[in-house]
């Protein structure tokens, strides 16, 4: 059974955000990035999602990997970047979505595979609605 | 054996079917209830699933009360059965346009620089923040907008505000941009109503006048007459063009809240959240079919209002109709598309799930009832004579 995850960051466009997450995939996982450009009358302008088969993923493995991907990018881009508040330190954040209620992962850049192991996931992939990319105040 | 989630959308919060009335929303029901009956947080989660379900719900007003897209949705409804109808004929034009794929594409063409489709999402934004923010000021709205509808004055969830605020400023663009659209999208070329509105007349009279105006006041102001729209000759609509669903749906909301207070609910819709009107009226301008993804191990769930909660054949009439008319764009305006989404629990056993006919029934059977009862290719096979799984390979065959 496949299934579709959409994911959110704040970026600046959905080629961003594509670029970012096929990262999850040079990581080992069998996921493709979807991107789906709004045509009928809605409120998303467009929308990318995580694509992949439920058998092949698992829920650890894919918040590590999107945790991994997040974190590299937020690096990447304060070397290129000056920060707009030098004193402000965020921490890359991790939220997943579920009809329950919301799950934040701080992420610990030190140790990104403890900062997920340590926090109670869902059991299952269908649980999750939508994963968000943040930045969060440390 | 445990029912499927069920994600109706891939990405999109909420989606509006203007032809057929139906809303689509991503989150499942129960989280929807709970944001309903909680004030919801002013970012994140909570505040976009809220402010996608008023998006939807300005996108239904606009589609019972605008002449243009009345008029879309009825040629929608008529030349999709058209397709289904004379299938044979389909496969005969050898892929030439049909006039199914002209209209589908005429509310995002643009002319004059504008579409239809940027005045009904430009109105959306504005007012849907409008009813969300319980502050709401043009600094808020900018800010919001660069938040949720990120990009340029190429988006067409930006352009038309931007194209006013040029032509007036930020502020009268604020206040003015929605009952100009309304007007506008009362032609039959709203595009080039809107720039003959805001270039030709709006110079002509004084800004502060229409800031404060009514409706009534501005068509006066403009030298238009209310009485030529849509709302005010619905009885006169002849039969063939009475639209199954949108039709029921406005003669319900104008007897409900009589013609003076749905004018001015239409042309301002954010008006709704402090009309202080009785709630049971104001139903009548909610989408009269709502549906929700399911979540794991339950059955899908809807909402109905209006008409489609007093009437299951009136809720029944919505999905079909949305359903069949998926067919007819996928039999051609995505006919080439290898990737359509498809939500259906069937994949692994349908016949008919790899010609992604269905991808707009929103009512799939559970996996308990199984893909043989799925009202879809009944309803398919009426109008087709065919099955969706031979029309699909009689198709791609051509």
């Amino acid at each position: 059974m496949s299934y579709i995850i959409p994911i959110k960051a704040s970026l600046t466009n959905t080629d961003e955000l594509s670029r970012v997450l096929s990262g999850v995939k040079a990581k080992g996982l069998d996921v493709s990035v979807q991107v789906t450009n709004s045509s009928g009358l809605a409120m998303d302008t467009a929308t990318v999602g995580l694509f992949f088969e439920l058998a092949k993923v698992t829920v650890p493995a894919l918040i590590t990997a999107l945790a991994f991907v997040w974190v590299e990018h937020l690096k990447s881009k304060k070397k290129t970047e000056k920060p707009e508040h030098p004193r402000v330190t965020l921490k890359p954040t991790v939220v997943i979505e579920t009809d329950a209620g919301n799950i934040r992962i701080a992420v610990d850049t030190s140790n990104i595979q403890s900062s997920v192991t340590k926090v109670s996931l869902p059991k299952d992939l269908e649980e999750i609605t939508q994963i968000r990319l943040e930045e969060e105040y440390a | 054996m445990p029912e499927r989630r069920i994600s109706f959308l891939a990405g999109d919060s909420g989606r509006t079917f203007a032809s057929t009335g139906l809303v689509v929303m991503r989150e499942s029901k129960a989280f929807f209830q709970h944001i309903l009956s909680n004030p919801p947080q002013p970012e994140g989660r909570d505040f976009e699933a809220i402010l996608a379900w008023r998006h939807e719900i300005v996108h239904f007003i606009q589609s019972i009360s605008t002449s243009y897209l009345y008029a879309h949705s009825v040629a929608t409804i008529r030349y999709a059965f058209n397709v289904l109808d004379n299938f044979q004929e389909l496969l005969n034009l050898q892929k030439k346009r049909t006039k199914f794929e002209e209209i589908t594409e005429a509310l995002s063409t643009r002319e004059f620089d504008l579409s239809v489709r940027d005045l009904l999402e430009g109105v959306a934004v504005i007012e849907a923040y409008k009813m969300s923010d319980p502050n709401p000021t043009l600094a808020r709205f900018l800010d919001h907008r660069d938040i949720y509808f990120t990009g340029d004055s190429k988006s067409c969830y930006r352009r038309t505000f931007d194209y006013l605020s040029g032509q007036l400023d930020n502020l009268s663009a604020y206040y003015l941009l929605t009952p100009l659209s309304f007007l506008a999208l009362q032609d039959a070329t709203p595009p080039k109503s809107f720039k003959t509105i805001v270039e030709d007349l709006l110079p002509n009279i004084s800004l502060d006048l229409l800031l404060h105006a009514s409706i009534k006041q501005m068509c006066s102001y403009l030298g238009m007459n209310i009485q030529d729209h849509l709302f005010c000759r619905l009885d006169n609509i002849p039969s063939e063009k009475r639209h199954p669903i949108l039709y029921e749906c406005a003669k319900y909301a104008l007897a409900l809240l009589g013609k003076s207070t749905f004018t001015n609910m239409v042309c301002r819709p954010s008006v709704i959240e402090s009309s202080g009107i009785d709630i049971n009226a104001v139903e009548a301008l909610l989408p009269p079919m709502v549906v929700f993804s399911s979540t794991p191990g339950t059955k899908l769930e809807g909402m109905t209002f209006g008409l489609a909660k007093q009437n299951k054949d009136f809720e029944a009439v919505i999905v079909h109709t949305t359903g069949l008319i998926g067919a007819a764009e996928r039999l051609t305006v995505f006919r080439d598309s290898s990737a359509l989404y498809q939500f259906c629990p069937h994949k692994a056993e349908c016949p008919h799930y790899t010609s992604a006919l269905c991808f707009n029934y929103f009512a799939p059977p559970s996996l308990e009832l199984g893909y043989r009862n799925c009202g879809f290719v009944r309803f398919f096979e009426s109008r087709t004579k065919i099955g969706p799984d031979e029309a699909w390979s009689r198709l791609k065959a051509m």
